[in-house]
C-alpha cells in the first residue's frame, strides 16, 4: 500500500477533515471537535455541495463530513462529484435527518457512513477516526496527503 | 329551441360562456350549397355560432384545426363505404368531435362509422324533423361539454390541492431543518462548554421558526381559515 510519507515512519499522523456545512455555527463547532482531538486536524471547510466539491479536488483530504441540505447544491447531489474529485477521502453524511429515512441513499450517492447530527463531541471524533480506519484498511483506499504530522511537543 | 344567448365571452378554441344556455361553435361542412345555408339557418336560430362553412367536406380536417370548433357537422351525400372512408378521415384529422348527417337511415352504416370514432349522426330525411334532432343533439353535446368543463376544472382544482400539500410539507422539513440545526449546535455548544453559543442558537432558532410559522399563518388565513381554527390544529395531539 502507497502510504505517505508522515505514515511510513513512526510519527504520528494527524487524518485531515474538510467540514461542509452551510451554518456557520455549527462549522465552527465542529472545528473545535475537531481540534480538541490530537490525531485530527481541520483540512479546509466549505458551505455548500459546489465550494465541498472544489475543496475536495483541491486539497484531497483523508474524511469529509458532508452536510446534506445545504444550499447552491445539496450535499447528497454533490456527492458523486466529490467522490470523484477526492477519491480517497472517506465521506460522512451528517445530517439532521433521520438514518432510517434517508442512509440508503446517500449510501447509494456514494457516502461512505453515515453520522446524525445531534452527536456528542468525541462520538464525532471518533467517527472521523473510524472512518479514516476504514478507508486504510477496509476497502485499499489510502489515505490521502492531506493528514500532517503531529507537531511533537 | 334554445334560447338565443348573449355575446361570447371566451376566446375561440373552447366552449363560448354566456350567462345563459351554453352557445357552441360550430363547422358546418356540406357538399350542397343549399343544405349548408339551411343547415347554418337553423343553427344560428338555435343560439349556437357558425364558425365556418366548407362545401369541400375533406378539407374539415384541417379546417377544425385552424377554427376549433367545439363540434363539426357534416352533411354526407350518401352511406357509401366512400363515405365512412371520409368520416374516417374526418374524425382522424379533426380536433373536435364529427356528427354527420346522412341521407337515409342505414344502421349497418352508422354502426361501422361509430367503429371509425363518429360522435353522432343525424338523418335530413324530413328537414322539420332534422331540426329537433340536431337540438336535441346540440343540447346534449352541450351538457356533456359542460360536464366535462366541471371534470376537467375538478381535475385542476386537485393538481393545485395536491401542489399546495406539497409546498405545506416543503415548508414543514424547512421547518424542521431548521430547528434541528439550532438544537443541534445548541447542544454542541453545551458540550463544548460553549453556553453563549447555545443561547444565541437556541434565541434565533426560536425566532426563525417563529418567522416560518407566521408566514405560514399568514398565507393560510388569507386562504380563508380561521384563527380559532389554526389556533386548534396548531395544538399537539393528544395521546390515547
Amino acid at each position: 500500500m502507497l502510504l505517505p510519507l508522515s505514515m511510513t515512519n513512526s510519527t504520528p499522523y494527524r487524518i485531515g477533515v474538510l467540514i461542509c456545512d452551510d451554518a456557520d455555527s455549527l462549522r465552527l463547532l465542529l472545528r473545535v471537535v475537531v481540534g480538541l482531538d490530537p490525531g485530527l486536524h481541520v483540512a479546509g471547510e466549505a458551505r455548500n455541495g459546489q465550494e465541498a466539491i472544489l475543496e475536495a479536488a483541491r486539497l484531497q483530504p483523508d474524511v469529509i463530513l458532508l452536510d446534506l441540505s445545504m444550499p447552491v447544491l445539496t450535499g447528497l447531489d454533490a456527492l458523486p462529484a466529490i467522490k470523484a474529485a477526492a477519491p480517497g477521502a472517506h465521506v460522512i453524511a451528517f445530517t439532521g435527518l433521520s438514518a432510517s429515512v434517508v442512509e440508503a441513499a446517500v449510501r447509494r450517492a456514494g457516502a461512505d457512513s453515515f453520522l446524525e447530527k445531534g452527536a456528542l463531541p468525541d462520538v464525532i471524533a471518533e467517527a472521523i477516526k473510524q472512518a479514516f480506519a476504514a478507508g486504510r484498511n477496509g476497502d485499499g483506499k489510502r489515505p490521502s496527503l492531506a493528514g500532517v504530522e503531529l507537531q511533537s511537543g | 329551441m334554445t334560447q338565443a344567448p348573449t355575446e361570447p365571452l371566451v376566446e375561440p378554441g373552447g366552449l363560448v360562456a354566456t350567462e345563459g344556455p351554453v352557445r357552441l361553435r360550430i363547422l358546418l361542412a356540406n357538399e350542397r350549397r343549399d343544405r349548408l345555408d339551411m343547415l347554418a339557418e337553423v343553427i344560428d336560430g338555435m343560439g349556437h355560432q357558425v364558425v365556418g362553412r366548407e362545401i369541400d367536406v375533406e378539407a374539415v380536417g384541417a379546417l377544425t384545426a385552424r377554427m376549433r370548433p367545439d363540434v363539426a357537422i357534416v352533411g354526407l351525400g350518401d352511406s357509401s363505404q366512400h363515405a365512412l372512408d371520409h368520416v374516417a378521415a374526418i374524425v382522424r384529422e379533426a380536433f373536435c368531435p364529427v356528427i354527420a348527417i346522412l341521407p337515409t337511415h342505414d344502421p349497418e352504416w352508422v354502426a361501422e362509422a361509430s367503429k371509425r370514432g363518429l360522435y353522432a349522426y343525424l338523418l335530413d330525411e324530413r328537414p322539420a324533423e332534422l331540426q329537433s334532432a340536431l337540438d336535441i343533439t346540440l343540447n346534449r353535446f352541450a351538457e356533456y361539454q359542460v360536464l366535462q368543463g366541471a371534470f376537467d376544472s375538478r381535475t385542476e382544482e386537485s393538481v393545485r390541492a395536491v401542489r399546495l400539500a406539497d409546498a405545506r410539507k416543503r415548508q414543514a422539513l424547512e421547518l424542521h431543518e431548521q430547528v434541528v440545526q439550532g438544537l443541534v449546535v445548541a447542544h454542541l455548544a453545551l458540550e463544548l462548554g460553549r453556553e453563549d453559543e447555545a443561547r444565541d442558537a437556541i434565541v434565533s432558532t426560536l425566532e426563525r421558526a417563529r418567522a416560518m410559522v407566521t408566514r405560514e399563518l399568514t398565507e393560510l388565513r388569507s386562504a380563508g381559515h380561521t384563527l380559532d381554527r389554526l389556533i386548534i390544529d396548531a395544538a399537539p395531539a393528544v395521546d390515547d
